[in-house]
């Protein structure tokens, strides 16, 4: 926990405005991120897991500013980015990229590869035509593509290699952070393990920072250094990926590891399974937002929000775990 | 040893049974083999998952069981057994006595298999005014019923919902009451926990495994997730590019698959074991229909294939009392 951290980020809020149209019409928020905070240091890779609408996306889309924030502070290589303009992030966009889900959705189709992994370079200015192209034969080598797919588009891909197209885009501009949202969710189980070994190769040669955004546990109990679980836009648990696997304290962790399946368990007994849905980030419950599912809920549950506490790097949001008084 | 192979493969005891199913898409660069020669059975009462990556034929045997192999598919050999009928020959105006009464269907995303113009309560009551010509008071009331019992809290009320205002987990379970309504023999779950989150995931497992106690269902459960596969059918059978490489009860399979494609899937998956600082992958990519591998199918990426896997097909061979499986190199 020494020098300069990549990221760091303090009490996060993202919300949106929903219903009523026009300027005088009434309005209600949608808080999808409430006072996150949590800081990534260099070459470390950090897991953010939970279930849709827990503001897992939301979060790294504020972090990276391509939405900014509501409130809160975004601090990356010790440098406040909060408030800048367009114009100032500019160079700091080069220095974080991202990877996402749907290497369909992803992709322009009209270019072909070639020009796909060399834009960044082309939009930030960076050598002529010649050394870009050059550039962009060496980067689809490194993902595992050949000099000779260049010219193909991107319909002739299968999803992985797909992927490894929009990774060699991400890392062109040689950036130090990459947030990578559900990079192999859309993949086929034989390609997701080559993506993720790609991944983490890339990320030992050229000590990246990884922002991993997952529903996948299994992934993510590979993958990471450390994890953030989030249940209706709060980090809920954090700690060392291992830690948290093998110790998991809050209930609602506890829930998403005994939910995933395992392979060679047998077949399922009728589990003490969650139960509901998620509650609507528009109508949050009170005092725990987990409490109208948890099986450990209290009185104090319902009143007052537990706050992010634990010693050792591992911290959970959560009255009974972390015990103490009413 | 000739008992067992007796009991187990007893086409009576079969709910459904596919022999040798083989679909065909014209093509402009010629027919693609979808599926080619699969044969599976499910007995009543148990699950048979169906595993395999996508376009390996999974969904499309699947939907060729209901007579729905969508155009220019055609199913040009095999037999699909049910209740002594051959599906496959069936006229359009049986099966439908069939299709959505005693076999019917889930599908992975019920936002989109779900009409979003009517209540959830006429959709599931529409079934069986269709195949019991039930009255609309009776047919609704047993819808409710229905929702109720497939857990959806205050179905009275919630019937009258339309597909958008339920959460995922419950359009799933609106779409379970709508494929069980006729109490059918056989229910088909293509993906059907796949768009799920995994708290919600182990819900729909969960209801799915009780409402087969109940009503005796067989399912058959395609999926490509094998944990999930693990953790909900009594038999898998793996297909690859089209074909079935392997079948075996599913603790067998996860335990010692034979299959090299079964392993590398297995091993390729990051387990609950200790930290690999990289991932086992099955080298290459899955083969395009249109150019499979000669021989062995799955012979350009394995790594035992020799010479003898190249130049012929194996095919899927008894290996053990209950195990079949398509490799020459595999020790049963």
């Amino acid at each position: 926990m020494s020098g300069t951290p990549v990221l760091e980020v303090r009490d996060l809020c993202k919300r949106f405005p929903v219903g009523g149209k026009g300027p005088f019409a009434d309005k209600s928020w949608l808080n999808v991120v409430n006072a996150v905070s949590f800081r990534l240091d260099k070459g470390e890779t950090l897991a953010l897991v939970g279930e849709s609408g827990g503001g897992k996306t939301t979060l790294a889309r504020a972090a990276a500013m391509l939405q900014p924030p509501t409130s809160g502070s975004v601090r990356f290589e010790g440098r406040e980015i909060t408030g800048l303009d367009n114009r100032s992030l500019k160079p700091l966009r080069r220095r974080i990229q991202m990877i996402f889900q749907d290497p369909y959705g992803s992709l322009n189709p009209r270019l072909p590869v070639g020009a796909i992994i060399a834009e960044p370079l082309l939009v930030h200015g960076l050598g002529d035509k010649a050394e870009r192209r050059q550039k962009a034969i060496r980067l689809a080598e490194q993902v595992g593509l050949k000099a000779g797919d260049m010219s193909r588009y991107p319909h002739q891909f299968s999803g992985g290699q797909r992927q490894r197209i929009a990774i060699a885009r991400a890392i062109a501009l040689q950036p130090c952070l990459i947030i990578a949202d559900e990079p192999v969710s859309a993949l086929d189980v034989s390609i997701q393990g080559q993506v993720l070994n790609l991944l983490r190769d890339l990320r030992d040669s050229r000590g990246l920072t990884y922002l991993f955004i997952s529903h996948d546990l299994a992934v993510v109990r590979h993958f990471a250094d450390r994890v953030a679980v989030m249940y209706l836009g709060r980090i809920v648990e954090t700690a060392a990926a291992e830690t948290l696997f093998d110790a998991p304290r809050h209930p609602y962790t506890r829930a998403l590891i005994a939910a995933q399946p395992v392979i060679g368990r047998g077949k399922r007994m009728a589990a003490d399974c969650l139960p509901g849905d998620p509650p609507s980030p528009l109508d949050p419950p009170s005092g725990c937002p987990f409490h109208p599912r948890c099986p450990l809920a209290e009185a104090r549950c319902r009143e007052s929000k537990p706050e992010l506490e634990g010693e050792g790097g591992h911290r959970a949001a959560c009255h009974v775990v972390n015990g103490g008084g009413t | 040893m000739l008992e067992a192979i007796e009991t187990s493969q007893d086409p009576t005891a079969a709910a459904l049974e596919v022999r040798g199913l083989e679909v065909v898409f014209a093509t402009d660069a010629g027919p693609l083999k979808a599926a080619d020669k699969v044969s599976f059975a499910v007995p009543a009462g148990r699950t048979l998952g169906l595993v395999g990556e996508s376009g390996c034929g999974k969904s499309i045997s699947a939907l060729a069981i209901l007579g729905l192999v969508p155009p220019p598919g055609l199913i040009i050999g095999g037999q699909i057994l049910f209740n002594g009928d051959d599906l496959a020959s069936l006229p359009e105006r049986r099966m439908e006595d069939i299709r959505g009464a005693r076999v019917s269907m889930i599908f992975q995303e019920p936002m989109t298999a779900l009409n979003p113009v009517f209540s959830i309560g006429s959709q599931v009551a529409e079934a069986l005014r269709i195949h019991r010509r039930t009255s609309r008071p009776e047919a609704w009331k047993a819808a409710v019923e229905m929702l109720a019992r497939v857990g959806i809290a205050d179905a009275d009320a919630r019937a009258g919902d339309y597909p958008h205002q339920l959460s995922g987990g419950m359009r799933q379970r609106a779409m379970i009451a709508m494929a069980l309504i006729c109490r059918p023999e056989v229910l088909i779950a293509d993906e059907p926990t796949t768009a799920l989150d995994v708290t919600t995931q182990a819900q729909i497992l969960d209801l799915m495994m009780a409402m087969q106690r109940d009503l005796g269902l067989a399912i058959l459960f395609i999926s490509h997730d094998l944990g999930v596969i693990s953790e909900i059918a009594d038999e898998v059978a793996v297909m690859y590019a089209g074909a079935i490489v392997e079948r075996a009860p599913a603790g067998e399979l996860f335990e010692r698959p034979l299959h090299p494609y079964t392993q590398g899937l297995i091993e390729t998956l990051p387990g609950t074991g200790p930290r690999l600082p990289r991932l086992p992958a099955i080298a290459g990519q899955v083969p395009d229909l249109g150019a499979l591998p000669r021989g062995c199918r799955f012979s350009d990426r394995c790594p035992l294939a020799d010479d003898e896997c190249g130049a012929s097909e194996p095919t899927l061979a008894a290996a053990g009392e209950r195990r079949r499986v398509a490799c020459w190199k595999a020790a049963p």
